[in-house]
């Protein structure tokens, strides 16, 4: 593997104030390594504003098939440490916590734990990853669903993001490589290198667990926030059977089977609409399903759908309004002028 | 014998005549008493709201009242097939096999190097997507563009291009 590449000087993290620190996090680019994207120091910024200020190490990992974060924390864990520290001190936080799915590598890390964090195990349930059902585990208090855990005041960011903040903080390395689990094995990858060339098959791929993760095209690469490369299994699909696992597998209790077999003939009913959105996309259907069908891509799909034609619909409404307001604006205009024209008659009358 | 059959078949007869006669005529009555602003708010809700006067009435609303009093489905362009389908069905009528085809999603753009500033293409935009002062370039909102093509033929400069929206 290449010499990472030096983008900025190294830094003393411990002696610069917080602005320093959180300039260098923007100017590096990081973003959640744990699959979102989210700019973090977008979501550092969101979460200063609150009073209580708590960081939250993700490194629970429930998705299947994929144990990067673990072997990251393995490999890595003294580093992990530095960057809740790193982070701990951007926001001059209260409280830390990392939360870990393994019980020897949170024994591990209690060693080399200079940082005063909080490591706790989670139990690898399947929803235990979201950051809301986590931060519920780890503090005992629920986050309502209209607001982000940032405007809260909690961060929560995954071990992969905090591992960048560290290295590109503390030695001034920009975001070249991260560690993967490519069809069941852990190892270092670099950035932007294609998909298939990783993973050196002719199979159908996805990025991310084959549960939830998205199918790859012939060019794709592997971005920051791909933890995994699965086999894609989309080509194996049976024939739905109606069984209803997927209903009772679905975290969030949405009607799975009816959005699918609605997906599938492309319908669209108002109940599903209101549902299509709810989805998380955390791919527990698709896990639960005896036929293997993609679920999440249907639905993934139908939402695409919907948001399209209601976009479509939106701008249909505004070209309207506007359209009445020109008019009106005409009709108003050609008033006044006929207004006018009445009023200097009358004069005209007058004087003769 | 025959005024056993004939009695009740003339009866019943005269009795079905005169009660389809009470029910065509009760029919017009309430479809003259029906709302016709909420039928002509439905077509219009169906229609692209392009307003690009294709059909041959000045907007779109126009044209949803030409189509209650019974004017072809099939005129309007940008909204294709689709739109032809779903007012044919909201109307329950029949539908001849001419097609149409799908639409394209255009939009308008200046060539801003070549125009002079006249403003008869900001005239000319329903939708109020053109803007710019008398003697200055003028340019095309893209979000509010609508690709009606009402802009084209009143450019002395021949400086608007349609371009695809994607």
């Amino acid at each position: 593997m290449n010499s990472p590449k030096q983008q900025f000087p190294p830094l003393d993290w411990r002696g610069k104030s917080p602005e320093v620190l959180l300039a260098r996090v923007r100017d590096a680019g990081i973003v959640g390594m744990g699959g979102a994207g989210f700019p973090t120091h977008l979501k550092l910024q969101a979460a200063l504003q609150s009073d209580h200020r708590t960081v939250v190490a993700n490194g629970v990992e429930t998705d299947p098939g994929v144990t990067a974060d673990r072997a990251l924390l393995k490999q890595k864990g003294s580093d992990v440490l530095e960057g809740i520290g790193i982070v701990a001190r951007i926001l001059n936080a209260s409280s830390s916590y990392l939360a870990v799915s393994n019980q020897s590598i949170a024994e591990r890390l209690r060693i080399c734990n200079d940082h005063d964090i909080a490591i706790s195990v989670i139990d690898n349930d399947y929803q235990n990853g979201e950051e809301r059902v986590l931060i519920e585990k780890i503090t005992g208090e629920p986050i309502s669903q209209d607001s982000y855990p940032a405007h809260n005041g909690i961060a929560v960011l995954n071990v992969a993001t905090l591992f960048a903040i560290c290295e590109c903080v503390r030695d001034g390395l920009a975001v070249t490589k991260r560690i993967a689990t490519v069809l069941g094995k852990d190892q270092w990858c670099e950035i932007d290198t294609p998909v298939h060339e990783l993973a050196n098959t002719s199979e159908k791929l996805r990025v991310g667990s084959f549960a939830n993760g998205r199918s790859v095209k012939d060019q794709d690469t592997l971005k920051p926030i791909h933890n995994a490369i699965s086999i894609n299994l989309s080509s194996q699909a049976l024939p739905c059977i109606r069984c209803g696992w997927c209903d009772s597998a679905c975290p969030k209790d949405l009607p799975v089977e009816r959005l699918l077999s609605e997906s599938m003939g492309s319908i669209s009913s108002p109940t599903a609409q209101t549902h299509l959105n709810e989805c998380n996309d955390c791919g527990a259907c698709v896990v639960s399903c005896p036929s293997r069908i993609p679920i999440i891509d249907y639905i993934r799909e139908s939402r695409d759908r919907q948001n399209e034609s209601g976009y479509i619909a939106q701008r249909a409404n505004e070209a309207r309004q506007r359209f009445e307001a020109k008019q009106q604006r005409i009709d108003s205009q050609n008033q006044r002028t006929m207004d006018e024209r009445e009023r200097r008659m009358q004069q005209e009358h007058k004087w003769q | 014998m025959i005024a056993q059959f004939a009695v009740p078949v003339i009866t019943l007869t005269s009795c079905g005549l005169v009660l389809s006669l009470l029910i065509v005529s009760f029919e017009t009555w309430v479809r003259d008493k029906l709302p016709k602003d909420d039928l002509i708010a439905a077509v219009n809700d169906l229609l692209p709201q392009t307003q690009c006067a294709q059909c041959g009435y000045p907007g779109c609303r126009p044209y949803a009242e030409s189509v209650i009093a019974g004017e072809n489905l099939g005129l309007c362009i940008p909204g294709g097939e689709q739109t032809r389908q779903a007012l044919a069905s909201l109307l329950d009528r029949e539908l001849d096999d001419q097609q149409l085809n799908e639409p394209t999603s255009l939009i308008a753009r200046i060539r801003e190097s070549e125009c002079i500033g006249c403003g008869l293409c900001f005239e000319a935009c329903p939708v109020d997507a053109i803007v710019g002062a008398p003697q200055f370039s003028h340019t095309v909102l893209q979000s509010h563009c609508t690709g009606c093509e009402l802009c084209i033929q009143p450019c002395p400069v021949d400086c608007i291009d349609l371009v695809s929206n994607k």
